[in-house]
């Protein structure tokens, strides 16, 4: 009997495609794109709910990537960086007070409280940084993208990314 | 690089969250992954995205404090900003407007051209194009195989002015019902004037897919002074359907004098800006819907210029293009 991952999809295009496992997909990106907005936004309530609306937007649309899985991967990478803008342009100044106290706090409790209390001192440092360097931050070390993905994503040149990264890792552990 | 102490900070997902939004996308169907002609898609995208602008437009219209002749603000586009909206309920928001009897025409009140319509005029070489146009016209020193070249178009100048009819656009924000949007005093009757300057249209077909490389300086839009364009991007930004916080947060974190927004079909689509050559551009991709040939527009300036390319192909292929653009 054919597992999920080898059910085969109806003709397309007069070509038989096999469907991909879309259950692994999810399970390979799910903290990826979780780490990214935990990283970007140092929160994991929100990472959790900008999570869900990443993968929701990208999910009704992923038939068109049954072929090129690393082309879902910076996809949904690229998706989640619209919603962490999207969410912090929503964030900036300007904001009235009653939604202000919606906000989550930049810290909440967590299970981890060692790991928490690291994220919450990380996510202090970042604020000082640039947008655009707390971003690769997080797309290093929260999505895991390669240098050269970042520079597909963001524009940079790959050695643009490496020069930034480096420079922002040695502030940050000086001052860690 | 020492880093591990930013590897270690990473989590897995709490098991219950992940369980439940794994449950929640096994009920999301994938769209219907039909192949659908990119050119009919792109232009269904560019009519809605030109009637966007051109309501958005309507009430970007500045308040006059100033002598109401005084054309001395002007603004370039330099920067382009994606602004997602819900196609479905802009065709309502129109509908609902078409079935109020408010025609498009009343929404500015009366547009008078200033110049003859547009006209295309097919050119052989890009040379020709570039001195009818007056600009230096830029062709692709690649494009993706398969492709051929079908000309070189450039529309000729034109120009309009624009007098309010501000019965008109009241009309319009009480049908929607957007209450919270109030138009200054003394708009009614005031102008502004929207300059076109040429545009010079590279396209290549492959089958029934296609490839534009549009180029133009940037439009010059003339305002009455001494205007507030974030208090009037608000009510635009409303008319298209964005909450009343994040308009409010928008108009007033965006340069709208030299900033395009672009709206954004809600979906399935991505969006990004993105470097193209030193300036930040702005990349749309996923318009076609469809899986092999999934069709995006890649849009940024440079100096005086502006650019536009458009095909049913990859975004890393339009960047491509514009990074060997000679």
């Amino acid at each position: 009997m054919a597992t999920e991952g080898e059910v085969l999809s109806r003709p397309f295009l007069g070509v038989v495609a096999a469907e991909p496992n879309w259950d692994a997909v999810y399970t390979e990106q799910l903290p990826r794109v979780y780490n990214f907005f935990r990283y970007r936004l140092g929160n994991d309530a929100l990472a959790e709910d900008l999570t869900s609306r990443t993968f929701e937007k990208a999910w009704a649309a992923r038939a068109r990537y049954r072929r090129d899985l690393a082309g879902f991967s910076t996809w949904l990478i690229s998706i989640a960086r619209n919603v962490a803008t999207d969410h912090l342009r929503a964030q900036r100044p300007h904001l009235p007070l009653e939604v202000a106290e919606d906000v989550p706090a930049r810290s909440t409790p967590h299970d981890d409280v060692s790991n928490e209390s690291d994220l919450a001192r990380l996510g202090a440092l970042l604020e000082k940084l640039p947008q655009r360097e707390q971003e690769l931050v997080a797309l290093k070390y929260g999505a895991e993208a390669t240098n050269r993905a970042i520079a597909e994503l963001t524009g940079l040149s790959e050695s643009n990314v490496g020069t930034i990264l480096h420079r922002v890792v040695q502030a940050l552990r000086r001052d860690w | 690089m020492d880093d591990q102490f930013l590897r270690d900070l990473k989590a897995q997902p709490k098991p219950e969250f992940a369980a439940r939004l794994r449950a929640t996308l096994r009920t999301v169907p994938p769209h219907a992954v039909a192949r659908v002609a990119p050119a009919a898609a792109f232009r269904k995208w560019f009519a809605a995205a030109a009637s966007i602008a051109v309501v958005g437009f309507a009430f970007t219209l500045p308040p006059v404090q100033a002598a109401a002749e005084a054309f001395l603000d002007l603004f370039r586009v330099r920067n382009f900003t994606g602004v997602q909206f819900d196609p479905q309920e802009l065709a309502q928001r129109l509908s609902a407007l078409e079935g109020s009897g408010i025609s498009p025409e009343s929404l500015f009140g009366a547009v008078e051209p200033l110049t003859e319509a547009p006209q295309p005029t097919s050119y052989a070489t890009a040379a020709e194009a570039g001195a009818a146009a007056g600009i230096r016209v830029r062709v692709p020193a690649w494009i993706p195989p398969g492709y051929s070249s079908t000309g070189i178009v450039a529309s000729s100048e034109a120009a309009a002015r624009i007098t309010l009819n501000t019965a008109g656009l009241q009309a319009v924000l009480d049908t929607l019902g957007l209450a919270d949007v109030q138009l200054p005093e003394g708009l009614d009757g005031q102008s502004a004037t929207v300059h076109v300057l040429p545009i010079v249209t590279q396209s290549y077909v492959n089958d029934d897919r296609s490839i534009h490389v549009i180029q133009a300086r940037s439009p010059d839009v003339s305002l009455p002074a001494g205007v507030d364009l974030s208090k009037l991007a608000y009510a635009g930004l409303r008319v298209l359907g964005m909450s009343r916080d994040e308009a409010y947060r928008m108009s007033v974190t965006i340069d709208w004098r030299s900033t395009l927004i672009v709206p954004v079909p809600s979906q399935a689509m991505a969006y990004r800006p993105i470097n193209v050559d030193g300036n930040e551009g702005l990349l749309i991709e996923g318009l076609a819907q469809s899986e092999i040939h999934p069709g995006g527009v890649l849009m940024w300036s440079s100096g005086e210029q502006t650019y536009a390319i458009a095909g049913a192909v990859s975004g890393e292929e339009l960047l491509e293009i514009a990074q060997n653009l000679q």
